[in-house]
């Protein structure tokens, strides 16, 4: 405890501004704004500063396994996205600690008149820390138009296992592929400047009427795991598992596994249901967890 | 243009130029053997979604940005966009065979030039290990090198992708030459129209998870009639 307050006494307040809506903005836009530092403190990773501000909300740590992983629900009491609003997040997971980032249900997207929904993920993490990011999909409702940066800074041994997920809009309702635009960057940077970069601009209703292909496909997943320190021999194991995976699952599937410019695994998942896709998420994550880790994956519970 | 330097961008163009471009298939070969792609107008739609979303917003706009970096001598932003085109793509076979088609060129276009400036650096930079050499990359500088100008080189480009497609599925389709080259044909106003409104201030962007998922499945086939 009285190391806590001295690291807090030594560290500068964290940022918060307000937002004030602008002449042109609508009144209900939400700017949120998410801070968390993470550090392992007797075999625990913890909290050790943090900051949100509406819409974000984000559950105290669970601790679901023996590992000491700090799991934590983010959410939107606001039940979605909406044209204009910004969600900020920058967490900082310090040495050695593990932090499991997830999502009690979809990140949903409303239709949007001008401005598109923003969403910026920011994860810091230091040596041998372990992230996971593994939230539910994101569902762009017709019309919608969103953007969305993730990007994730990796030190020396640090472990990542992220998940991004995209849903072709509200299937059951045959709501498929009526977003107006969807633009997402995913980016990994290791220490020694090399990185790995997933970017795309959707925009079914404009200049691209169709997609011919990807169109017959309703949620459409990419899978990363990534670290500088494990051996080659730990992805070759991984890269065999979830190919495993991915050729034993009985649903209507398509998926590939491949080595990324960074040392790594990159998978692409697309189903055409969402019980294929997340029994896909989940022995995907189980075997990623089980080669990097040792570990299996956690019951969320979400449901 | 200089008809001497027209000739020298045809002949790297050409089915003949030995950029090893002929052994990759793109996830084409897995996409026939899952019976995704059974007919010429399968084929069509599965190139004409790469073009529109792949080579197009991807390795053309890289091959734009190199393109200018070539016109200013400015091998940073060149080794920049290089290593970008490496990160985004996610797949290691075609990663591999970008490098590898790329690093031939260049290897070929070196001993031509007497003048190098920029292609030397480059070709320094590759060979030392600096910069990875994709294709895209690679032609930007080659061809602005030769004095082709911008437009033509990303139609060339596109072009020559569209051959390596048609000249793929002769071998895994039933398709013969007239199809071929009416596929070519009704690819030509795509081909055109990306070249034009191809800009190197847009960022590169890539969305063929299709395609990107069968030439990651394709190490897995249990026979094999191009690389991985």
């Amino acid at each position: 405890m009285r190391r806590q307050r001295v690291l807090q006494a030594e560290k500068p307040p964290l940022r918060f501004q307000s937002h004030p809506s602008s002449d042109t903005e609508r009144s209900h836009i939400q700017k949120g704004e998410l801070f968390l530092e993470c550090a392992k403190r007797n075999g625990k990773t913890v909290f050790t500063r943090s900051h949100c501000s509406y819409p974000w909300y984000f559950f105290q740590p669970l601790y679901l396994d023996h590992t000491g992983c700090a799991t934590t629900f983010l959410t939107n009491p606001s039940g979605g996205l909406a044209g204009g609003d910004t969600c900020s997040l920058i967490a900082t997971l310090e040495r050695d600690s593990h932090v499991l980032f997830t999502t009690p249900s979809a990140t949903k997207v409303y239709r949007t008149l001008e401005k598109p929904a923003v969403q910026s993920i920011d994860l810091n993490v230091e040596g041998n820390a372990i992230c996971e990011w593994i939230p539910e999909p994101t569902i762009p409702f017709a019309g919608a138009s969103f953007e969305q940066t993730i990007t994730v800074r990796l030190e020396t041994g640090a472990s990542l296992i992220l998940w991004d997920a995209l849903a072709a809009g509200r299937i059951v309702r045959g709501e498929r592929w009526q977003f107006s635009s969807f633009a997402n960057r995913i980016r990994i940077l290791l220490p020694d400047g090399r990185f790995l970069e997933e970017r795309y601009r959707l925009s079914p209703d404009h200049d691209n009427p169709c997609l011919p292909f990807s169109q017959a496909w309703n949620y459409m997943g990419s899978f990363f795991i990534v670290n500088d320190q494990a051996p080659r021999s730990t992805w070759e194991r991984v890269k065999k598992d979830m190919t495993t995976v991915i050729e034993s699952h009985t649903g209507e599937i398509l998926g590939g596994v491949s080595e990324p410019s960074v040392p790594g695994l990159a998978v692409k998942v697309l189903t055409r249901s969402a019980p294929d896709f997340n029994a896909m998420l989940e022995r995907l994550w189980q075997a990623a967890r089980m080669g990097l880790l040792n570990e299996t994956i956690p019951v969320l519970r979400r449901y | 243009m200089d008809t001497r330097l027209l000739l020298q961008g045809f002949r790297y163009l050409d089915t003949f130029f030995p950029s090893g471009g002929f052994a990759f298939s793109s996830g084409l070969e897995t996409a026939v053997q899952e019976d995704n792609v059974r007919t010429i107008e399968d084929l069509n739609r599965y190139v004409v979604d790469f073009f529109r979303w792949g080579l197009g917003p991807c390795e053309a706009v890289a091959l734009a940005q190199a393109y200018q970096a070539s016109c200013k001598r400015d091998i940073d932003s060149v080794i920049q966009t290089d290593n970008a085109l490496e990160a985004m793509k996610l797949c290691q076979e075609t990663r591999a065979a970008s490098r590898q088609m790329g690093r031939s060129l260049l290897h070929h276009a070196i001993p031509l030039e007497e003048n190098q400036g920029i292609l030397e650096e480059f070709s320094t930079a590759v060979h030392s290990g600096g910069s990875p050499g994709h294709l895209a990359v690679t032609f930007g500088v080659v061809f602005q090198t030769i004095g082709w100008d911008q437009q033509q080189t990303i139609a060339g480009f596109l072009y020559q992708a569209g051959v390596g497609f048609v000249s793929a599925s002769y071998k895994l389709l039933p398709i013969g030459q007239r199809e071929g080259q009416r596929l070519l044909e009704s690819w030509g106003p795509l081909i055109e129209k990306l070249s034009r409104t191809v800009d190197a201030r847009m960022p590169l962007m890539s969305w063929t998870p299709i395609q990107e998922i069968y030439a990651m499945r394709h190490s897995q086939l249990p026979s094999r009639m191009f690389r991985s």
